[in-house]
């Protein structure tokens, strides 16, 4: 009872520093809760939901062969990779790796008609003579090519998404504001020109309307040179529906001839890594053309956020360990050194000096347990909301993280409680009884040193 | 190594007999030797029988028996229990070899008060007495006692939680509480349970040391003890060492702070703490002023 009811008195004689102890305590409790939240969210995205990715890997032109294209020329087409060039890659690789796919995305300008008028502005060439369409028919085989799409991401928000079982009708999806220019609904018929025959059209009905959900890549938003690579100008729909109406064709010239893009599969990032390594040996990607991975890209472009922030709450964590663990030293520090005379006093009335070290350590439990022990509960219940807000991703709650920071801040508490009771420690009894009023006789290198006895 | 001065009586030649280092007796009543300690000299004569009267012989022979026992335990009690003791204490400094403490011997009853006068020119020797006599350094060989324990065998809580009473200099009483929170603590730190409520016997030993008498701005639990004058400090520091009830009252140069009055007025509160409430106390100052020695009486030079 002495120890406890001293320890509280003690803190009641200075109930400021006892509620800045408190205070720094919590604060950097939430602080570490948050920072490590974030590191951590950013350390499993980079590895185990890496790792668990599927990435789809293309070949596109590079940057360089695209600065020459000409939306109004056909004979751009020749750029383009054919079934050919694709079977020289995918012997390449499949021999390698058994785990290798493939899916296809094709696509052709179609002109527009009376029913259906593409999204134009005064910049984009809109002579459906030289661009082969105003409007670009988009294809996929399956799911995993429409995730590879160059356009971007998009959502069905009206009507339903592509069926690549059907084969029962041919239908397209259709952009908001492609639909709202030409007050499309879902179910309306359109018609669509042929690039290659201004006179051969066909008609698909449309099953949804999309929206995207990212930006627009540079040359394929309101910035097009064409009215055709403007997304929003952009008709998606099934390979079924694109050979159905004629579109997949061999001996097409011009803006005919469909661009091609067969899209791998790969196991795992591991598989993608080997996969890239296995084209370049075989020499077998045509020069300007690039391998990348969509899937990988757009990952790495939506954790982007939660890197930057866990380099930021990196930087916060080491602000708010070295900041409030210095205050917490200084304030342990000042709650413990200058007691001289309340631990001669203690002695000198029979309180040993385990009594009064733990004392002291209750002195310091107290108010970094009670800050301690709030921030946990502060932090772990905001930790979800407030770092995706922080991090602009969505977080994981991870109990890995909440017990890392229980076990710092415990040993924490200890190591400060220690430094104060190291303070009762090293106090030299033999002070208890030097003089004041004359030197020091106890003030030479045999301070403590007389033989058989010890300090009771 | 003996020498006796100043004897009154045959029972005071007794005790010092038993003491290695000078002691000089002084005639004040309040500090002289109880009567039940010196009748034990008298119960020393051989009872006187008739050889024909063989009943009055055997009644005789019982009661020189009885009496024979009742002297030998008021001799042993008296002779082998004094209240506090030092029995050929030594202390060496290890590395120099030198003792600091050389078999010092004496023995303090209770019921008096001594004057311990240690050499001004050897304040280690000074330093390293107290810790010896306070427990806090145990002897390189030989004994500290209470009564017949050893500081050796009691545990710090013991010794100086209740067996001792403490007034030293250097920590006479915590700056930071006031007087009655001085006395709290003291009583709490000893772990003992007390009759009255704690607080009421604070006030109360205050009362009696005179607290407040010299300076009527200064209140038990309104002004913090590191502000009081020297001399309130002292019997702050007087009724904190008795607030545990102890059976020795120890005080390092309790006069060094305060001026000829006020020294004798502190001198004069501390002798009469050797007879508390329910019990004889043995105070001992341990001082290098021999005017503080004379005045305190019992002088034991070391």
């Amino acid at each position: 009872m002495f120890v406890l009811r001293n320890s509280w008195a003690a803190l009641g004689r200075h109930k400021v520093r006892a509620v800045l102890m408190c205070l720094v305590a919590l604060l950097v409790t939430v602080g570490s809760i948050y920072g490590c939240t974030v590191i951590h969210q950013k350390d499993y995205a980079e590895h185990q939901s890496y790792d668990a990715l599927t990435p789809a890997a293309v070949i596109r032109p590079t940057a360089a062969t695209l600065k020459d294209r000409s939306a109004s020329d056909s004979a751009w087409t020749k750029h383009y990779l054919s079934w050919e060039d694709y079977n020289k890659i995918y012997q390449a690789t499949a021999s390698k790796d058994s785990q290798i796919g493939y899916t296809i995305a094709e696509s052709v300008p179609v002109r527009q008609s009376d029913s259906v008028k593409a999204i134009t502005t005064a910049d984009a060439d809109t002579n459906e003579n030289k661009t082969g369409g105003n409007l670009t028919l988009q294809s996929f085989y399956t799911d995993q090519a429409m995730d590879a799409n160059e356009y971007g991401t998009i959502k069905v928000v009206e009507g339903k998404d592509l069926n690549f079982e059907s084969n029962e009708e041919t239908s397209v999806l259709v952009s908001r504001e492609l639909a709202n220019k030409n007050g499309l609904k879902v179910g309306s018929e359109i018609t669509l020109g042929n690039p290659q025959k201004a006179s051969e059209t066909f008609k698909v009905k449309v099953s949804g309307i999309y929206e995207y959900t990212d930006a627009a890549p540079t040359g394929f938003g309101a910035d097009a040179k064409a009215a055709k690579d403007n997304r929003d100008n952009v008709l998606y729909c099934t390979y079924f529906t694109f050979a159905t109406n004629g579109l997949d064709t061999t001996d097409g010239k011009g803006w005919g001839i469909p661009d091609l893009n067969i899209v791998f599969t790969t196991p795992n990032p591991a598989g993608y890594d080997t996969f890239v390594k296995e084209l370049r040996k075989a020499k077998v990607v045509p020069d300007g053309y690039l391998i990348s991975s969509p899937t990988i890209i757009k990952y790495e472009k939506s954790i982007a956020p939660l890197v930057a922030s866990s380099r930021n709450m990196l930087i916060m964590l080491v602000l708010v360990w070295s900041i409030g663990g210095l205050l917490l030293l200084i304030m342990v520090l000042m709650g413990s050194c200058p007691r001289r005379d309340e631990i001669g006093n203690a002695l000198l009335l029979g309180v040993t000096k385990a009594r009064l070290g733990w004392q002291f350590m209750l002195e310091v439990f107290y108010p970094l347990l009670i800050g301690w022990g709030l921030g946990l509960i502060i932090g772990g219940t905001t930790a979800h909301s407030a770092c995706s807000a922080l991090a602009s991703y969505s977080m994981r709650t991870n109990g890995a993280v909440m017990w890392k920071v229980v076990w710092i801040g415990l040993g924490f508490t200890l190591l400060m409680a220690i430094i104060a009771m190291l303070r009762v420690a090293f106090f030299n009894t033999n002070e208890l009884f030097v003089s004041p009023f004359e030197r020091d006789p106890l003030e030479h290198e045999h301070r403590h040193e007389f033989t058989a006895e010890s300090e009771h | 190594m003996t020498d006796t001065t100043n004897h009154t009586d045959d029972s005071k030649d007794q005790i010092a007999e038993s003491i290695d280092y000078e002691v000089t007796f002084d005639d004040d009543p309040d500090t002289a030797i109880p009567a039940e300690h010196t009748e034990i000299t008298e119960i020393s004569e051989t009872p006187d029988m008739s050889d024909n009267d063989t009943s009055a012989q055997a009644a005789s022979r019982l009661d020189h028996e009885m009496e024979a026992e009742k002297r030998d335990v008021r001799e042993s009690v008296f002779k082998s229990y004094p209240l506090y003791s030092f029995q050929n204490v030594t202390l060496v400094e290890r590395k120099s070899g030198t003792a600091v403490l050389d078999g010092v011997n004496f023995e303090c009853q209770a019921g008096r008060a001594y004057a311990i006068l240690v050499p001004d020119d050897n304040p280690l020797m000074h330093t390293m007495l107290l810790s010896v006599m306070c427990g806090i350094t145990l002897p390189s060989s030989g004994h500290v006692l209470s009564k017949s324990t050893s500081f050796a065998e009691m545990a710090p809580a013991e010794i100086r939680g209740y067996r001792l009473g403490l007034v030293m200099p250097q920590f006479p009483i915590r700056a930071d509480l006031t007087a009655e929170q001085n006395l709290l603590y003291a009583m709490d730190a000893s772990n003992r349970n007390f009759l009255n409520t704690k607080s009421v016997i604070a006030r109360d030993l205050l009362k009696k040391v005179g607290f407040g008498t010299s300076d009527s701005a200064v209140t038990s639990n309104g002004t913090k003890a590191g502000k009081l004058p020297p001399l309130e400090m002292m019997r702050v520091s007087v009724a904190r060492a008795i607030s545990r009830d102890p059976e020795i009252v120890i005080a390092d140069e309790p006069c060094a702070t305060l001026s000829g009055e006020d020294s004798d007025t502190m001198i004069k509160l501390l002798k009469a703490q050797t007879h508390g409430h329910n019990k004889s106390r043995a105070v001992i100052v341990v001082t290098e002023d021999p005017q503080v020695a004379r005045k305190v009486g019992n002088v034991i030079k070391l």
